[in-house]
């Protein structure tokens, strides 16, 4: 980490050490600056490499960006440095224009054709760029023979994402073209052909023989493509897995692309590297139960990350894996239980009878939910961190029904189970019904000794059970509550005002309250005004029982000096703008964009009274 | 050997107690190295100028119970944001722009990453949202870049973003 001085480190004789003589403003540092440049010799160009990395690493993009204007050194270094972290959007002619007046030699190319370039402004770009290009995404498929002169150009890629190809042009390529295509590929480190559309399965061929093949040895993320056939249902379901009679529903993409991909990940010589294999929802759509399966056995027996992407949230959806698991003896699907982490549940058959040693993060659905036995012991989760419980029962299946048997049974055992672990909590209830949910959720709540985020939407709440809530659950550090009418002045304050219940919170930086009971001035006075909260959000001005009081209690204590977020522009309609703005004076860290966001809404809010 | 005499690079003696002291991966490196065991022996610092040796003093002397970064948990989100400035370090770090390189290079070479990392945010919070002109006047830069070449860049940068 050393890194040998300059050799310009300056001392200046007679300045005082001291640490309050030393303070000089920040205005006077830069006049001071400026008349010392003469000798200054330490300059932001002469800080060792790491020092100006450490700095660039505080940096957004744009100001990384704007270093580049300053001077051709500082040019240098943040190409130097960021070139590889820096990307060219491609989107309209007027980029390749000046892309080909470029004096930097740019390697990340992300391209969304809208017109394509003259076939001129193509080649020259080929002939500046191809040598230097490691990163190629193509957003658009409209112009597949421009995309497959890019590629070919190309020396050697990384990256190369394309969301949809011709699979037929592909196919038909001379073959001096295959050979650049397929050099290009040789070292691809991550491959993410997204769909190949196909008049025949040449297409499928074309990427497995040409592509894959050929980059599977330093290939370390794939996406699993898909097959768009036309005319559709050219190839109807009729291939089939040979050796798995279980397996009968597959897709053209499962027999032309994963069985032939399965082939060559699954042999950890020909893809020593892959680390993981993501499926992108077409693909997921395009993808039977029994191809998803292969490819979760694959990956887990290779121990590679399968990756949804942006597929229910990213979650391991339980209810297919149920389905493609039921002839799988369970041994297996133990395993494959204890390396899931992360679940997304509307079945919970699983949850009862399997061992999550792993899992982190569970989200369970209840929109029908039935368990038969009267008795059931539900599953430990010991390194559960994030749970959430969404309550979705529709009008017609009233709790007592059969298809909602044994819910709060179970739910109630979920909760007994995660309390040591769980560190976010989220339990939503959108029950038409409102009593669907017969168990006390708050009471209940109030166990979860190390929870540090809380959400409760749609749950009345008996009062006198949220100051108890609040004095179990210290830890807090973040609290929503939505639409909980039991929540008023004395759910935030409790029986003993001298030492409000919510107080105890002493983590509490963000809290949302919304459609909660009567809550007024006295919680604010008492309480809210002594929080040190940085995020605020309280229902609006037509809602709300706080009066100017209520508002100048919050600029005067704790909470004026955090707080950064204040939400609910309406929430001071009572306030003139005039003295909103003084209001706001008083909130020191408040953001000016939620400053002006407040004003606006007030504004908003006097017009629409009129 | 509760204290060390630390030698700047002006040839000045300060007097410290190792307590204080113990952030610095270089300084422990070279007690350990040279095997002082009485409180007369001296540790020489070539790159640190007096002034900023007794600066960075006063930075190690109020962070010096301070706990080390470690991660608690690595299932825990983020707690506080770690990279907040304090009031204290806020007023500690007001100071000519040439004192603050000095004591970002003599925490770089006294290996304080808290120091370090205190006075590349400040530098960096100095950039942050400053247009060209703006930070070239701040660290007196001389642009040498030609109109055309600025426009170009200008319009490289409208296509550019972060990978």
């Amino acid at each position: 980490m050393h890194t040998d001085l300059d050799n310009s480190l300056v001392h200046k004789e007679g300045d005082d050490v001291e640490e309050e003589s030393g303070i000089v403003s920040r205005s006077e540092s830069s006049e001071s600056f400026a008349s010392s440049s003469s000798h200054f010799d330490i300059g932001l160009l002469n800080l060792p490499n790491l020092i100006f990395d450490k700095i660039f690493n505080h940096l957004s993009p744009t100001d990384i960006l704007t270093l580049r204007l300053t001077c051709k050194s500082t040019k240098a270094c943040v190409e130097h440095k960021f070139l590889d972290k820096l990307c060219i959007n491609v989107k309209t002619r007027q980029a390749f224009v000046v892309l080909l007046n470029s004096q930097t030699t740019w390697t990340h190319f992300n391209f969304h054709w809208k017109l394509s370039p003259p076939q001129k402004q193509l080649s020259q770009f080929t002939l500046i760029f191809s040598e230097h290009i490691t990163t190629l995404k193509f957003t658009s498929n409209v112009y597949d023979s421009a995309i497959i002169k890019i590629i070919c150009s190309c020396a050697s890629l990384s990256i190369l994402v394309v969301e949809e190809i011709d699979g037929t042009m592909l196919a038909e390529l001379p073959q001096k073209d295959k050979a650049r295509l397929s050099k290009a590929c040789y070292s691809l480190q991550h491959l993410g052909i997204h769909e190949i559309l196909s008049d025949d399965k040449k297409g499928a061929d074309f990427f497995i023989e040409h592509v894959l093949s050929v980059c599977c040895s330093t290939l370390k993320s794939l996406v699993v493509p898909f097959l768009t056939f036309s005319p559709i249902n050219a190839y109807p379901f009729k291939y089939g897995w040979d050796n798995k009679n279980s397996m009968t529903s597959t897709t053209p993409t499962d027999v032309l692309v994963v069985r032939p991909l399965i082939e060559i990940i699954e042999n950890r010589v020909k893809a020593p590297n892959l680390e993981s294999v993501v499926v992108v929802p077409e693909s997921r759509s395009a993808l039977s139960d029994s191809g998803l399966f292969c490819l979760t056995l694959l990956c887990y027996h290779r121990h590679l990350n399968l990756i949804y992407d942006k597929f229910h949230d990213s979650n391991f959806n339980l209810g297919k894996l149920t389905y493609s698991l039921s002839s799988e003896p369970s041994m297996q699907m133990s395993e494959i239980a204890s390396k899931i982490m992360t679940v997304m549940a509307s079945t919970t058959d699983l949850l009862l009878n399997y061992e999550f040693a792993n899992l982190r993060k569970l989200v369970v659905q209840f929109s029908t939910f039935h368990i038969d036995q009267d008795i059931f012991v539900v599953q430990n989760f010991p390194r559960l961190n994030t749970l959430n419980i969404d309550f979705k029962i529709r009008k017609q299946l009233h709790p007592r029904c059969s298809k909602v048997k044994r819910m709060d049974m179970f739910v109630q055992g979920l909760l007994e189970v995660s309390r040591p672990s769980v560190k976010q909590l989220q339990v939503q209830n959108h029950c038409v019904v409102e009593s669907a949910i017969s168990f006390n959720v708050v009471k209940v709540v109030k166990c979860f000794c190390n929870l540090r985020s809380l959400s409760l939407i749609g749950f009345k709440g008996a009062t006198k059970d949220f100051p108890v809530m609040w004095r179990g659950l210290r830890l807090l550090e973040k609290v929503e509550l939505e639409n909980c009418p039991g929540l008023n002045d004395q759910g935030m304050l409790g029986e003993d005002w001298t030492k409000p219940a919510i107080l105890e919170l002493t983590d509490l930086r963000e809290l949302k309250i919304s459609r909660s009971g009567r809550i007024t001035d006295l919680s604010y006075i008492i309480a809210l005004c002594r929080m040190r909260l940085t995020r605020f959000h309280h229902q609006p001005f037509y809602q709300s029982d706080i009066t100017f009081e209520g508002y100048n209690a919050l600029a005067r204590g704790d909470f004026s000096k955090t707080i950064k977020f204040l939400s609910g522009g309406t929430t001071f309609g009572r306030l003139e703008k005039s003295s909103l703005r003084e209001y706001l004076n008083n909130f020191p860290s408040l953001q000016e964009t939620d400053r002006k966001k407040i004003l606006r809404g007030f504004s908003r809010w006097n017009l629409s009274c009129f | 050997m509760p204290f060390v005499n630390l030698e700047s690079s002006d040839g000045d003696l300060v007097k410290v107690d190792v307590d204080v002291i113990k952030c610095s991966v270089t300084i422990n490196a070279l007690i350990e190295h040279l095997g002082l065991e009485d409180d007369n022996e001296v540790v020489p610092l070539q790159n640190v100028g007096t002034e900023t040796l007794h600066k960075v003093l006063a930075w190690a002397k109020h962070h010096k119970d301070d706990l080390p970064s470690v991660d608690d948990d690595e299932d825990d989100p983020p707690r506080e944001r770690r990279t907040d400035i304090t009031t204290w370090d806020a007023n500690f770090i007001k100071m000519e722009q040439i004192q603050l390189f000095d004591l970002i290079l003599a925490a770089n070479y006294l290996d304080i990453s808290g120091l370090l990392d205190l006075g590349c945010k400040i530098v960096a919070d100095m950039i942050k949202g400053k247009t060209a002109d703006e930070i070239r006047t701040m660290f007196n830069i001389v642009n040498d870049l030609t109109p055309q070449e600025q426009e170009q860049i200008r319009k490289e940068n409208e296509w550019c973003e972060e990978k």
